[in-house]
């Protein structure tokens, strides 16, 4: 039978206590307990209590990681609004103002916190005009970019700041556009296979993934891959929504979580992630809720804030996967 | 014995419930602040350390169903173009 330095080269190091910062996946021998030890093995995720939102909030933009993450634009109620709020994975602080109000942003837009893109949305009535508007966020103020190729608002969309995606959406009915922002400008891709609103983005602009929505026939299950040029059908989620969102910066470990689906219409709390070749699902949000937003976190580590309930509400919620260090048993 | 405890409680932010608190027992939030908590001791306790108030599952249900009841009578007073943004609040019927 091989050894352990024969499979990796290494041979596992015996040590008096547990190193400070062990990287995933290394072993050593801790000889003051006898133990074989091993970094890196997830426990079982979980949605712990964040944060609250200075004030209710529902469709606005979130993105960055779960501990500099960016809540931009949104709604309290009716009002669409210019407010920008960063949190520091405890508490939530006032950030630069959006140039224009807007709503219906889609949940999960682009970027960082230090480098972030809101895109498309609805303004405030009357009217509540699509539009094509697009800002940058540096950390501290907004940037007017340049328009997207195609108002749109209730779209789906991910990526960075230099290189962004928009799909689906309404425009103002239920659309199949899709887009691309290379940093200055949008142009029009093409078509989705599904035309839908109120879906989620999660990846990057080369490697990204659409799910869920609204058409006609009501809440989607379905979902597309998208590899930087075409939209393509894939698996389907194990529960049907709309107006969900979602985290992930990167397509094959995604997690998509809340939303609505009628009949019978109710909000949903569900969560399920996405590992590249198929969803499973995993622990509920505590709160049920729909138009929420997410964050360009992962599947191990995301944020869901936001959305209505009965009203907007300022719920952040927090998920976390542990990852520990075990003992190895060997027989 | 009930599957769960109903009660109101005010949500402080972090840590009002932790990763642990959702290993440990059921928990699902509510309009007007209810709370459905498994019935476990640590369930009990959890409701218990945060100053939460026990009701009834009527009682607890009677409050859900006021604050949709309000949220729906304010939708259906939007304009039809802003009732095209949200949906009109739904009833819950808890566990």
């Amino acid at each position: 039978m091989a050894g352990y330095n024969t499979i990796r080269g290494l041979r596992v190091k015996y040590l008096s206590a547990d190193p400070a910062n062990p990287e995933a996946g290394q072993v050593w021998y801790n000889s003051t307990t006898g133990n074989l030890r091993v970094d890196g093995i997830s426990g079982t995720g979980a949605w712990s209590s964040g944060g609250a939102l200075p004030a209710g909030r529902s469709s606005g933009a979130g993105f960055g990681i779960s501990t500099a993450a960016v809540y931009a634009g949104g709604r309290s109620t009716t009002a669409a609004s210019t407010s920008t709020f960063e949190y520091n994975g405890t508490s939530w602080t006032g950030g630069g103002a959006l140039n224009t109000a807007r709503g219906e942003l889609g949940g999960t837009t682009a970027g960082t916190e230090t480098a972030g893109l809101c895109y498309g949305s609805h303004t405030n009535p009357p009217g509540f005009n699509v539009s094509a508007t697009c800002e940058e966020y540096d950390g501290s103020s907004w940037t007017n970019g340049n328009n997207m190729a195609t108002s749109v608002s209730f779209e789906g969309g991910s990526g960075t700041q230099t290189a962004a995606f928009s799909a689906g959406g309404r425009a103002p009915s239920n659309t199949n556009n899709s887009q691309e922002y290379d940093g200055t400008n949008w142009s029009n891709g093409n078509p989705i296979n599904t035309a839908r609103q109120s879906l989620v983005g999660m990846g990057t602009q080369t490697a990204g993934i659409i799910a869920g929505g609204e058409s006609p026939g009501g809440g989607s299950n379905s979902a597309e891959t998208y590899d930087g040029t075409n939209f393509t059908a894939a698996p389907n989620m194990g529960t049907a929504r709309y107006r969900l969102s979602g985290s992930g910066s990167v397509a094959t470990a995604s997690l998509i979580f809340g939303g609505r689906f009628n009949p019978p219409a109710a909000d949903k709390a569900q969560t399920e992630e996405f590992n590249g070749t198929s969803w499973t699902e995993k622990a509920d949000m505590a709160t049920a809720r729909q138009q929420l937003s997410g964050n360009r976190g992962t599947s191990t580590s995301a944020l869901a804030v936001g959305g209505i309930v009965s009203g907007a509400v300022t719920n952040t919620e927090e998920w976390n996967v542990p990852v520990s260090i075990k003992n190895i048993t060997t027989s | 014995m009930a599957l769960f405890i109903y009660g109101t409680a005010t949500n402080t932010g972090k840590g009002f419930f932790t990763h642990q608190d959702r290993q440990n027992f059921y928990l699902s939030g509510q309009p007007a602040n209810v709370w459905v908590v498994g019935n476990n001791e640590k369930g009990a306790l959890w409701l218990a350390e945060k100053n939460g108030v026990e009701k009834t599952k009527a009682e607890a249900q009677a409050l859900v169903t006021a604050e949709v009841t309000a949220a729906q009578e304010a939708w259906d007073a939007l304009s039809d173009e802003q009732k095209t943004i949200s949906s009109r609040p739904s009833q819950i019927t808890l566990p």
